[in-house]
């Protein structure tokens, strides 16, 4: 008899059964409570859990890095990457992989379910990730996937037509497991074969968190990000606003990820069809700008380091004056007749005086 | 939550060193990953990144994946994070 691999080593013990190989399972790992939880049930049968945790570069977290508040710099845990923390409780690796382009150009953009409320494509997104999830698994030699989803959670992407749709879509069929609703939901393969001790998953249905705490406390697990219904920026109505008016603009061949990046900072005007102004809300927003202007022109007020003034389009004449007047008005200067504001161009600057935007101008003109 | 440098690597072969400096997580996390495909077991791989998340963020790897933590010192206004592959 050939020689078995560890993982073929068995773990029936003596019972007289044939050996069975362990089972593998590999996860969608957000590191928040659903998916911690989905993959304790697992372990707690004896599989082996890895975990993958997709970087879509909408997460706000991630952009909370970047933007390196004070706050955040002092207490690093709040800026943590909770797929990492939930493979360190676990004992599990989590893989990060990094698909901000193709996320953007295939899902954000070209979604064939459509959106939520704002821009959040939350059908498609599954399907993708479990789409990649399915392939790795492959090459893992994983028997499964599974995910944290619960029936009835959220209203676009965990009712029970949706959850079949995904896993259709996904090629999943019969292969994608989510512990915390399996008993409420048709039996995968490995819970006919027996593999998976149907009785032992969960039957947990819709918003309440009250069976997902009570199984917490079972498992010890008090370390967890608050519900994360919030921190995805396509769920956000003011970026959706914003990524929508790009889209209009500039059409969907025409939107990168570098663009991604600013329309998540501060405040959004729209002055002209091809004349649009960012201006940081804080010095740290007003940073962030700076560091990723590429060669676009900037706007600030001559005596001070606050607000900075982003501008995407022709900056002469009469939109120099608009552009000058809007960021003067969210200056500390806003109060006074007039503003020395210096127009900064391919290392060119121009200093021009500007009267403070009236602010029914300014919010009219908001994204 | 305030952390107080611990780096001790102790003798041994020079360190491979990446500079992550710049960048924010995850991508720090994906450079070690990446470079610790190439660094044989027992091979110390030192990061050097500004994204103060590397603090909690390279610990969590670690854990997860079996290498070891060495810790971390501060560095040029950086931090410079160390750890062991399993």
């Amino acid at each position: 008899m050939a020689r078995r691999s560890p993982e073929e080593m068995t773990r029936a013990g003596s019972s007289g059964e044939p050996p069975k190989k362990v089972l593998k399972a590999l996860g969608l790992l957000s590191g928040g409570l659903d998916s911690t939880l989905a993959a304790r049930l697992l372990q707690e049968q004896g599989v082996e859990v890895e975990g993958v945790h997709f970087s879509t570069g909408f997460c706000k977290v991630e952009h909370r890095r970047a933007l390196g508040r004070k706050r955040d710099r002092l207490e690093p845990r709040r800026i943590r990457n909770e797929a990492l923390r939930a493979g360190a409780d676990l004992r599990a690796p989590v893989e990060i992989v990094d698909v901000a382009e193709e996320y953007l150009r295939d899902v954000v953009l070209r979604p064939k379910h459509g959106y939520g409320s704002a821009m959040n494509p939350c059908i498609d997104c599954r399907i993708f990730m479990l789409t990649k999830a399915r392939e790795m698994a492959r090459e893992r030699g994983a028997d499964i996937v599974f995910t944290g989803e619960v029936l009835g959670q959220r209203p676009m992407s965990q009712h029970r037509a949706a959850l079949a749709l995904i896993e259709k879509e996904s090629g999943l069929a019969g292969r994608l497991l989510r512990p915390l609703s399996a008993r409420s939901l048709e039996p995968t393969e490995v819970e006919h074969r027996g593999r998976i001790d149907r009785e032992r998953l969960g039957r947990i249905t819709g918003r309440s968190r009250s069976e997902q705490l009570r199984l917490a406390s079972r498992f010890g697990i008090e370390d967890f990000p608050a519900p994360s219904g919030g921190c995805c920026f396509l769920a956000d109505r003011n970026f959706a606003r914003r990524l929508r008016d790009l889209v209009a603009q500039r059409g969907r061949d025409g939107v990168r990820s570098t663009d991604i990046l600013l329309l998540k900072i501060g405040r959004h005007f729209r002055l002209g069809p091809e004349l649009k102004v960012i201006v940081g809300r804080d010095e740290a927003e007003s940073r962030l700008l700076e560091s990723r202007r590429g060669d676009l022109a900037t706007c600030r007020v001559a005596d001070e380091h606050g607000a900075l003034g982003l501008v995407d389009g022709p900056l002469e004449g009469e939109s120099s004056r608009l552009v000058a007047s809007l960021v003067a008005r969210y200056s500390a200067h806003r109060a006074e007749e007039s503003v020395e504001v210096v127009l900064c161009r391919a290392g060119e600057q121009v200093r021009l005086r500007a009267v403070p935007a009236d602010d029914a101008w300014a919010r009219e003109r908001l994204i | 939550m305030r952390v107080e440098p611990t780096l001790k690597f102790g003798a041994g072969p020079k360190p491979t060193r990446i500079d992550t400096r710049g960048l924010y997580c995850p991508v720090p996390i994906l450079r070690t990953r990446d470079r610790l495909r190439s660094l044989e077991p027992g091979a110390v791989l030192e990061v050097w990144a500004d994204d103060p998340a590397i603090l909690v963020d390279m610990p969590a790897f670690c854990r997860s994946h079996g290498h070891e933590y060495l810790g971390h010192e501060t560095q040029e206004g950086a931090w410079l994070v160390a750890l062991r592959k399993k």
